[in-house]
């Protein structure tokens, strides 16, 4: 502030609105060349507030769109991967619809059974998947893939055990020392004929319970170890009279020791001979029990110890480690124990927390929206597919071993049923639907928000920007004043009286 | 009545003619010179004897209007003081950062907030961990930057009072040294004009520094007071004196000049009584008080709303609410709480109930564990309505009982059951005369694998010292934070952190980075009113994101409302200059109009002489 007290009138009011005017002059210039309506916060007066708020929600759609999209690229994705794990299982399935064909290509296995091999193997490279170093199928453990090798899963590595070792084991147990699958066949005693478990344990048969045609006296099985009578009385059962026992397996299916009463001297196959006295029938009875009771061991109970042994060592998570037989010997044991790292390949290298493997991923889409679109292999629905197609890869069979054939049919049949997934089990299908609907809201918000996006964008421009039509017309306004301002400045200066004198 | 009698009137006509044209001569040579007044001439008839005996120049007159000068100096003091804080909130304004652009602050904050909003989408990517650490460093060396600025800001102001006392100390000696001559002259009857302009000129600048009041002193004499009435020059001059110091953001001013980190303006009557301006609050308008309000107020408000930030940045993100069990001593009830992680400015909250009333006491416990801070008042918390104690907790929670139990006792009770960390608060029992409705304590997370979302991710200084709003010395850890908040460089230096709340944790897992996002952006809290937002009564509630938005807000509004305020005076300062131009300022075609009538009555007494001359030839020719 300088004081001008004193000075000419004319001179003071004409700098000083000439000299506003210039300012007003490089204002306008300024806001024509930037568009805008000032380069502060303050010159936006009130509307200040108001784009910063607006800026806020700006910036903020903008990181929401982002994982949006994020969700968007990851949920494709895992639904091509998954898409794919289903029409695997859906070819094992059609591969494997009876009548079967027990041909044995290479390696002791069929050509189903190798193509299941190669399913595995893609299966396995499909739960791998990652979207720019983000490993999709492994819950939040986003940095390592979800699956181990197929080799350390079926062979396992050094001191760590496989699949392959893992059913060795199961079978063992499961079949016991004499291959009579943890049964005892007692000699007949008069005309009853029984048997028994070796024990109470997870392994081998269990007798559930007999019938006969020709009324038998049945002592049923009570608690474990369960037992099972059968008195033939005082007279013989009838020619063509059948004994049927009932088994279960350790895979929950079942299966029955089948025998019809023969007069023939020499029985066939699933027959006994009856005769003379009920003891003596008893006693062939005995035989036919424990023959067939061997045969059974080699063929059902083989293949349903290698589905539960699937089941050991692929269904776990952090409660539910893998689970072995306790062991050695094997062939004797009577429980599982829990697998160690030490011990036992874990097939899954994921998160391994047992909360909902959706929720492993959450991505905020909006304010107080957020979606879930995690996934995890061992979940149900994909370790059910992994598992009996490992498990079907798995198995050896000889041409030399009379039962083979039998074998194979029965593990085939179970794993061809298994390939539509048991009643409340979760299906590769679900997932892909959970995660469909993860994406359509993530999508949805984004439509939302990309909509929202412009009319905030518009609401800004209206507070900060200026129109070019806004500024020409003050710019003319400006320049005309200046014009005639300077015109009657010069004019009035010269109209001096010192001119004239 | 003679011919020597017309010659010499027609004589002294062409002696006042002559200084007729010196004052339109020196009228024009002064046009344009600050603080002259237009002069004019006084002419009487001289008389002998009762006749006339030609033209005497009686005066030279200084045309002056009093009443608008008076106005004049009022409206000085208002444009200057207006003049410099518009200036400097303009400074401030632009400080934020040109609207939507990358360096403005808001930029910056949703920039931070939507880093964490990525990690929190994308956690084990690497890229996406270090984008979230560089933008929370840009968001420090914003905040470092704004800080720096603003106790620049502060020091120019500090330093523009200095100049500026100095300035009032040469013009009042200026006043004192013109004033001594004009007293002097006066008597020996001289033309004084050209002196009271500049004794004038220097009071006119010295009202633009200061709100003053002039007042005659008798003839050409003026004595000047402060408008609060403290005399300024009365034939002597007072002096001003300003011990000025450097700033941080940390200097204050305080009225005890021991405690004062600012200088101060103090008045050296010239009998020696001192007397110190700012603590009288004597400088009402002008630059100097502009200056002051910047530096003491309007500059602080705008430190203490960045440390506001950096306070509720840190706090945000690494506080964490730490409950209580209920507790049972015979006929006692009531709660108790682990303290094991109670920092030194951490606060416990208890509320508890006079059933007499009833009324619900809230009473906030503070650890402060430097003994010369306490006590505490209750403003020391933004919530308005609670009881605050401070107290040590240097000798662990034994040793805080005996002041606890003397702040509130005996109806209140506490004690350390156990002897460990665990603080028990009780009721009186059986008299039932008091509840105790509840107990929480607000702790620090230390680790950054705490376990939960919390984690120290701002700490205070390059040392990676804990920021917990401490109080040492009776200053709270907050006051200048703006300038020293960084990242924990524990994280920098290992950006997993982010993720990992603790050992354990997965790679992919969202939990920590949304925690912190939802804390920055969703999470309410308390701001203290110091800052400017927010009343006492019902401080501001809401995000850091929208306190930081206020801020904005609040300083670009002041800056609208200053330059608002600065128009309307520049106006009234204008049209009084006009007025005073007019009044007192040169018109050189009235000078020149003037010139060529003293040109005419110039040619008019010569003419005379000639006649004169002619008619004693025509005499002597006889």
């Amino acid at each position: 502030m300088t004081s001008v007290t004193g000075s000419s009138l004319t001179t003071l009011t004409a700098a000083r609105t000439i000299s506003q005017m210039r300012d007003q002059l490089s204002v306008l210039q300024r806001q024509l060349g930037t568009g805008k309506k000032s380069d502060t916060y303050g010159g936006l007066g009130l509307g200040s507030g108001l784009v910063l708020n607006l800026r806020a929600q700006l910036s903020g759609i903008s990181v929401f769109q982002s994982n949006a999209v994020n969700v968007e690229t990851r949920v494709k994705l895992m639904n091509t991967a998954l898409q794919r794990i289903g029409d695997l299982r859906n070819e094992t399935r059609s591969d494997l619809s009876a009548p079967f064909d027990f041909v044995l290509v290479q390696g002791g296995q069929s050509a189903a059974q190798r193509s299941a091999s190669g399913r595995l193997g893609e299966l396995l490279s499909l739960l791998n998947l990652d979207a720019g170093g983000r490993y999709l199928f492994s819950g939040r453990a986003t940095d390592r893939p979800a699956t181990d090798t197929m080799s350390r899963i079926m062979n396992g590595e050094g001191a760590q055990a496989g699949l392959k070792q893992i059913i060795s084991e199961r079978l063992q147990a499961d079949q016991g020392a004499d291959l009579r699958g943890r049964i005892v066949v007692n000699p007949a005693a008069g005309s009853v004929v029984s048997i028994e478990e070796d024990g109470a344990h997870p392994f081998g048969f269990k007798i559930t319970g007999a019938t006969t045609s020709f009324g038998a006296t049945i002592t049923p099985p009570g608690a474990p170890p369960a037992a099972l009578s059968i008195d033939l009385g005082a007279t013989n059962p009838p020619a063509e009279g059948t004994v049927r026992i009932t088994l279960d397996l350790p895979d929950g299916t079942s299966t029955a020791i089948e025998l019809s009463a023969t007069t023939a001297a020499l029985p066939g196959a699933r027959e006994f001979t009856i005769g003379a006295t009920p003891a003596d029938t008893a006693a062939n009875l005995t035989a036919a029990i424990d023959t067939e009771l061997q045969r059974l061991a080699q063929v059902d109970l083989v293949a349903a110890s290698a589905m539960q042994a699937g089941n050991d060592f692929f269904a776990t998570d952090a409660g539910n480690p893998p689970q072995r037989v306790d062991g050695p010997p094997f062939d004797t044991a009577t429980a599982m124990i829990d697998g160690t790292a030490a011990n036992t390949v874990s097939w899954y290298l994921g998160d391994n927390n047992t909360d909902n493997a959706r929720d492993t991923s959450v991505a905020r889409v909006d304010d107080s929206i957020t979606v879930s679109y995690g996934a995890r292999a061992n979940e149900d629905g994909i370790r059910w597919i992994v598992q009996n197609t490992a498990v079907f890869a798995a198995m050896t069979f000889s041409t030399s071993d009379p039962n083979a054939r039998d074998r194979y049919y029965a593990l085939a049949g179970r794993i061809g049923s298994a390939m539509d997934e048991p009643a409340g089990m979760q299906k590769v299908e679900a997932i892909q639907t959970e995660l469909a609907g993860a994406n359509v809201s993530a999508q949805a918000a984004k439509k939302r928000l990309t909509e929202r996006a412009p009319v905030l964008q518009d609401m800004i421009s209206n507070v900060e920007d200026i129109s070019d039509e806004e500024i020409s017309v003050k710019l003319l306004a400006l320049n005309t004043r200046m014009q005639a301002s300077l015109q009657v400045t010069a004019m009035l200066s010269q109209l001096s009286l010192v001119k004239y004198i | 009545m003679g011919l020597g009698t017309a010659l010499s009137s027609a004589l002294s006509g062409l002696r006042a003619t002559q200084v007729g044209i010196n004052v339109v001569a020196t009228n024009v040579a002064n046009a344009e010179t600050p603080g002259y007044s237009r002069k004019t001439l006084a002419l009487e008839a001289a008389l002998a004897g009762g006749s006339g005996f030609g033209v005497r120049v009686s005066n030279v007159n200084r045309e002056l209007d009093i009443y608008v000068q008076r106005q004049l100096r009022t409206e000085l003091a208002g444009a200057n003081y207006i003049d410099i804080i518009a200036q400097v909130r303009q400074q401030i304004d632009r400080m934020y950062g040109e609207p939507g652009s990358a360096s403005a602050l808001d930029t910056i904050l949703n920039g931070f907030t939507n880093s964490l909003q990525a990690l929190a989408a994308d956690p084990h990517s690497a890229s996406t961990r270090q984008a979230v650490l560089n933008a929370a460093q840009v968001m420090a060396q914003k905040l470092h930057s704004l800080s720096n600025d603003v106790t620049l800001m502060r020091n120019q102001a500090e330093a523009g009072i200095g100049d500026a006392v100095a300035r009032v100390n040469g013009l009042l000696k200026t006043i004192e040294n013109v004033q001594t001559q004009i007293i002097a002259l006066s008597a020996q009857n001289v033309e004084l004009g050209a002196l009271l302009d500049q004794r004038d000129l220097a009071i006119n600048e010295l009202a633009g520094l200061i709100d003053i009041q002039v007042t005659a002193n008798g003839v050409n004499n003026v004595a000047i007071f402060t408008n609060s009435g403290i005399s300024l020059f009365d034939m002597q001059a007072s002096q001003l004196t300003f011990d000025e110091k450097p700033l941080s953001a940390q200097s204050l001013w305080n009225a005890n000049p021991s405690l004062s980190g600012t200088g101060t303006i103090k008045l050296v009557s010239p009998n020696g009584f001192t007397l110190d301006l700012i603590a009288d609050k004597s400088i009402r308008s002008g630059k100097i008080a502009g200056l002051i309000e910047l530096r003491d107020d309007i500059l602080v408000k705008a430190q203490a709303q960045l440390d506001e930030i950096a306070h509720a940045l840190a706090t945000a993100l690494s506080s964490r609410t730490v409950g209580s069990d209920p507790a049972v001593n015979g006929a006692q009830t009531g709660f108790e709480i682990d303290l094991a992680d109670l920092q030194d400015g951490n606060s416990i909250s208890l509320t508890y109930t006079v059933n007499s009333g009833p009324t619900t006491n809230r009473v906030t416990i503070v650890r402060v564990d430097d003994p010369s801070s306490l006590p505490l008042s209750n403003a020391f918390t933004v919530d308005s309505g609670d009881q605050v104690i401070g107290v040590s907790f240097a000798g662990g929670v034994a040793g805080a009982l005996a002041a606890l139990n003397a702040a509130l006792g005996p109806d209140v009770q506490f004690d350390n059951p156990g002897a460990g960390t665990i603080l028990r608060v009780l009721d009186d029992g059986a008299p039932n005369l008091v509840n105790i409705d509840a107990l929480s304590a607000t702790v620090t997370t230390s680790t950054i694998q705490s376990g939960d979302g919390s984690l120290p991710f701002f700490v205070d200084g390059s040392g990676n010292v804990l920021y917990t709003n401490a109080v040492n010395g009776g200053r709270q850890q907050k006051i200048g934070f703006a300038t020293r908040i960084a990242v924990n460089s524990a994280l920098l230096a290992d950006s997993s952190g982010l993720i990992n709340i603790d050992a354990n944790t997965l790679a992919g897992d969202s939990t920590r980075p949304d925690y912190l996002w939802q804390r920055l952006t969703l999470a309410n809290q308390l701001f203290s009113p110091n800052t400017g937002i927010g009343g006492t009564a019902q401080p501001f509630s809401g995000s850091i994101v929208s306190f930081a938005r206020q801020i904005i807000t609040y300083q670009s509004t002041a800056t609208e409302n200053a330059l608002r305020l600065k128009e309307g005076q520049d106006v009234v300062l204008n049209s009084l200059q006009d007025r005073m131009a007019e009044s007192t300022g040169v018109n050189i075609d009235s000078e020149m109009a003037r010139l060529l009538q003293l040109q005419n009555a110039y040619a008019a007494n010569a003419r005379v002489m000639t006649a004169v001359k002619e008619l004693f030839e025509m005499l002597i020719r006889v």
